[in-house]
């Protein structure tokens, strides 16, 4: 018996205690209590289903930038306070309410800009909760499709296309060639034209798309989550008041051993985002890359917000089928931000290369 | 490193081969070496290291104690062989032990000197364990015991069982008759029989049937008729902990293929599932040890038994179908995937663990 190698130990940190940030912090909690409350009574499912008929509600966006949401979790060179953590725990909460605002996008394009890396001559990009953004990722054509760009006044631009991934920002202003509002009105789809676009360039000196994504990605996993959680919760509201065959459905195994699985996919995207967000906020100093997190988390949250509003329509039987029935709603918000930064499937496949490159 | 992890590494380096690291899977099978590292490790506190220094701990916090039991699974680190005496039975006789039983039972237990084995199941009571039968009457100062206990582990190779009895037949709820008793496996009456099992490397479950097994009424471990609580508290210190041991065994499964440059598209994405899972399991594990810390009772930690099983279970799939023919000529890969079947069996059955889910967590109406 003599000494293994101290080496193998101290290569990777396994110290739990480095994820304390997992669990909110009775300030954060409260946070986000304070955000359900907000937002759920200034929109929710009505307010959603208003867009079906009217523009986007845009003139409320005023309350979101006094309640300054879009900054939160940003550095204060930014403008902003607190760290990703904190716009995670926001967007989350966010999901019962529906937003059809582009607070989602906004906070998306702002966090990419944050963990970018400060441009060459070292000022940091300053933002406003006033003016909405959105991220678009360019890796073909000069025809950009980005999640809720309708009503965007910036968009952080992330070009892919090169050796350096390149982050530059610009003026959406006359940009927008189509909206398309057929999946979700609430949040539209737009196509941007990138030749009409002014762009400057904050940022190039990465390599790793990947970990260029890693906030983004994480971001839209906290809203998935948040949606998929909401689906559920109103999912067992239902099972729990309708009867057939003389009890309530919730009862009956089929109904109930669906849930349960509901209630492990969520659950499971929600540790994941979570964790994804304590590394990008502790900046490499775990044994997992954010990159592979955000992956994971983007894919988990994709799997858990899709199953989920499926679920709630199951649940509802007929009625799930109407307009007036809220589940077709978070099931429209839940497959408009499935596909955008990666499927699920695309996201898995991504994340094990990664882990793959790491492993070597 | 924290403090605590550099003394647990010097501990490793002192306590385990050169090779160690090199040739885990060959230590894997060595039941000496296995042996020798339960006792090195009681002997220098690292075995429980949040316990009493005399009790195989060093009184380290709850969170320095989970860092050490998470570097001790990345390490693969030998398995304590009567897994059920250090992980259940220790923490029940701490808790509920009469000072006598503490004295004599503790020790052999924690070093792996005596193993024990846990008499639940029975052939009617599976995961209706509150329905068992096995009945104790007693008769002065001895307990008198009939009835028969399954699927009980190692029973063959262990001195000591604790064994649920029903004590009070009457009781208004069936959970309030049941107690525990100590029982040494060497009693007259006590017969033993090993059940063939589906795979080598799952551990020996046998049959034991008692007949007349007088046991004396000293060995009553809690209160009477408070076996159920026994039983859910002994079980409580692995239960918190064992997602430890399955988000490493999940990765595990998977390495090989990592050093794989040929796998599909297909074959990508069903591992970057098995890897969200895996660290789902570490996250939400680690969310409930923070949540306990800070004065909670966290919901997810309900996913995690339905999480982990199901998921090593694909591991061991994965393991197998991505190496295609060849998988079939490597004996270990298909005795992982058999030993894997019953991750979703014991413990709690992944239909009860739904059941546990849409009930106390979601608040669904029972069936029952």
């Amino acid at each position: 018996m003599s000494a293994v190698s101290t080496t193998t130990a101290s290569r990777v940190h396994t110290d739990p205690s480095r994820w304390r940030d997992l669990v909110d912090s009775d300030e954060r909690a409260e946070f986000a209590a304070s955000v359900r409350a907000h937002l759920g009574a200034r929109f929710g499912p009505d307010a959603a289903r208003a867009c079906f008929d009217a523009a986007q509600p845009a003139e409320a966006w005023r309350e979101i930038a006094a309640a300054d949401y879009p900054v939160i979790g940003l550095p204060e060179a930014m403008g902003g306070a607190g760290s990703i953590v904190d716009a995670v725990a926001m967007v989350e909460a966010a999901g019962p309410a529906l937003v059809p605002l582009p607070l989602v996008s906004t906070v998306t394009a702002w966090q990419t800009v944050a963990h970018a890396g400060r441009p060459s001559e070292g000022r940091a990009y300053e933002v406003s909760s006033e003016r909405r953004a959105a991220l678009a990722v360019v890796d073909g054509t000069d025809e950009l499709v980005v999640l809720d760009g309708a009503l965007a006044d910036e968009v952080v631009l992330v070009d892919v296309r090169g050796a350096a991934v390149r982050v530059s920002v610009a003026d959406v202003s006359d940009a927008v060639t189509a909206v398309h509002r057929h999946v979700d009105p609430g949040r539209p789809t737009a196509v941007l034209d990138r030749t009409r676009l002014s762009e400057t360039v904050l940022a190039d000196g990465r390599t790793d798309v990947d970990a260029v994504l890693a906030p983004a990605r994480t971001v839209l996993a906290a809203d998935l989550t948040g949606v998929g959680a909401t689906a559920l919760d109103r999912a067992v509201r239902h099972a729990l008041e309708r009867e057939q065959f003389g009890k309530r459905i919730g009862a009956f195994q089929g109904i109930k051993h669906r849930l349960a699985d509901v209630y492990v996919a969520v659950e499971r995207a929600r540790s994941l985002t979570r964790a994804a967000a304590v590394a990008l906020a502790s900046d490499g100093t775990s044994d997992l890359s954010a990159a592979e997190l955000a992956l994971l988390a983007k894919a988990a949250a994709t799997d858990a917000a899709v199953d989920s509003t499926r679920a709630y329509v199951q649940v509802l039987g007929a009625m799930g089928m109407t307009f007036e029935a809220d589940a077709h709603l978070y099931f429209r918000r839940a497959q408009q931000t499935a596909p955008f930064l990666g499927s699920a499937a695309d996201c898995y496949r991504a994340a094990a290369l990664v882990r793959r490159e790491d492993h070597r | 490193m924290s403090d605590v992890l550099a003394a647990y590494d010097r501990f490793l380096g002192e306590a385990l081969p050169e090779d160690y690291a090199a040739r885990v899977d060959h230590y894997r099978h060595d039941d000496h070496l296995r042996t020798e590292f339960q006792v090195a490790s009681f002997e220098a506190g690292w075995l429980v290291p949040d316990w009493e220094p005399g009790l195989g701990g060093q009184g380290l916090s709850s969170g320095d104690a989970l860092a050490v039991r998470v570097e001790g699974a990345r390490r693969r680190v030998p398995k304590i062989h009567n897994v059920q005496g250090v992980g259940v039975v220790a923490p029940g006789l701490r808790r509920f032990g009469t000072p006598a039983q503490q004295d004599r039972l503790l020790r052999p237990v924690l070093r792996g000197d005596e193993w024990w084995a846990l008499g639940m199941s029975e052939p009617g009571s599976g995961s209706d364990l509150a329905s068992l039968r096995t009945q104790a009457r007693r008769e002065g100062d001895v307990f008198v015991v009939n009835g028969s206990k399954i699927w009980t582990t190692q029973a063959r190779e262990s001195r000591w069982a604790t064994l649920y009895v029903r004590t009070d037949p009457d009781a208004a709820r069936p959970h309030a008759g049941i107690s525990c008793l100590i029982l040494d496996l060497r009693s007259p009456g006590v017969d033993v029989r090993p059940i063939p099992r589906a795979a080598q490397s799952v551990d020996a479950f046998c049959e034991v049937f008692l007949d007349d097994v007088r046991i004396p009424a000293d060995n009553l471990l809690g209160p009477l008729n408070g076996g159920w609580r026994v039983a859910s508290e002994s079980l409580e210190h692995e239960r918190d902990m064992i997602w430890v041991n399955n988000w490493v065994e999940i990765a595990q499964a998977v390495e090989p293929a990592l050093r794989r440059p040929d796998l599909g598209d297909d074959a990508l994405t069903e591992l970057g599932r098995i890897l969200a899972d895996a660290e789902a399991v570490r996250f939400t594990g680690l969310r409930t040890v923070f949540g306990r810390l800070s004065g909670r009772d966290p919901d997810e930690f309900f996913i995690l038994k339905l999480l982990g099983s199901e998921a090593a279970q694909r591991a061991t799939r994965f393991a197998m179908e991505s190496t295609g023919v060849d998988g079939l000529l490597d004996a270990q890969l298909m005795e992982d995937r058999v030993e894997s079947l019953g991750a979703t069996i014991y413990g709690g059955t992944s239909e009860v663990q739904r059941n546990i889910i849409g009930e106390r967590v979601l608040g669904l109406p029972r069936d029952r």
